[in-house]
């Protein structure tokens, strides 16, 4: 099998994009192979009731454990 | 005149086993906001692999200083499926010109997003994301 592609002018005058988001993509230009993985959860049911103080004393004793306040991600 | 100058730009990938790459001319462009592992790359690139994992946490009563861990939820060891295998054909691109844009804006580029002006030969980006809510007390 024989495939040819052939590019010719592309010229484009005005691009306007809200948001690239969750492992999207927005190329302008060649590529040769693309995964985009996302992974989303939020459904009704996640929904976890407790009391103020019990989160509290969660969260300090992760951060005895681990001695970094650094929970963001990497 | 010109059809002789256009072989100049005529490549034919194949025979170098590499991609040729289009030059990409951008008058201007307008970007508001980067975040949480996303890339706005100008120039070519091989390889590109953003990665972010995200816990968003609505709690009643505002959040002050709570750690959190991803192995706690099931959703950060899910793993995605593996690459399919590559197909074998024989392809000739030829590039006659440029790829022009006049105006670019975009507002928002957010978690293992990529906004690229430029050629890119491998993109892998992988997001976690999980919602969930904390709420102080079921009667309220």
């Amino acid at each position: 099998m024989n495939h040819i592609v052939h590019n010719y002018g592309l010229h484009v005058g005005n691009i306007r994009v809200t948001g690239v988001s969750g492992s999207s993509l927005f190329l302008i230009g060649d590529n040769k192979t693309v995964r985009l993985h996302s992974f989303f959860d939020t459904p009704p049911e996640s929904l976890i009731v407790r009391t103020q103080d019990e989160v509290v004393e969660e969260a300090n004793a992760n951060v005895d454990r681990k001695g970094s306040g650094n929970e963001q991600d990497d | 005149m010109l059809k002789k100058l256009m072989p100049m730009l005529i490549v034919k990938e194949a025979e170098t086993n590499k991609m040729i790459k289009r030059m990409v001319y951008v008058e201007e462009i307008e970007t508001q906001s980067l975040a949480i592992g996303s890339v706005m790359e100008i120039g070519d690139v091989h390889r590109a692999a953003p990665y972010s994992r995200i816990l968003a946490v609505q709690k009643e009563g505002g959040v002050k200083s709570d750690v959190y861990d991803f192995d706690d939820y099931s959703i950060f060891s899910l793993k995605s499926t593996p690459p399919l295998s590559p197909i074998q054909i024989n392809s000739f691109t030829y590039h006659h010109r440029p790829i022009q844009v006049d105006q670019v804006r975009v507002i928002g580029v957010s978690t293992a997003g990529i906004f690229q002006v430029g050629g890119v030969d491998h993109v892998d980006a992988t997001n976690y994301t999980k919602h969930f809510r904390v709420l102080e007390n079921e009667e309220q």
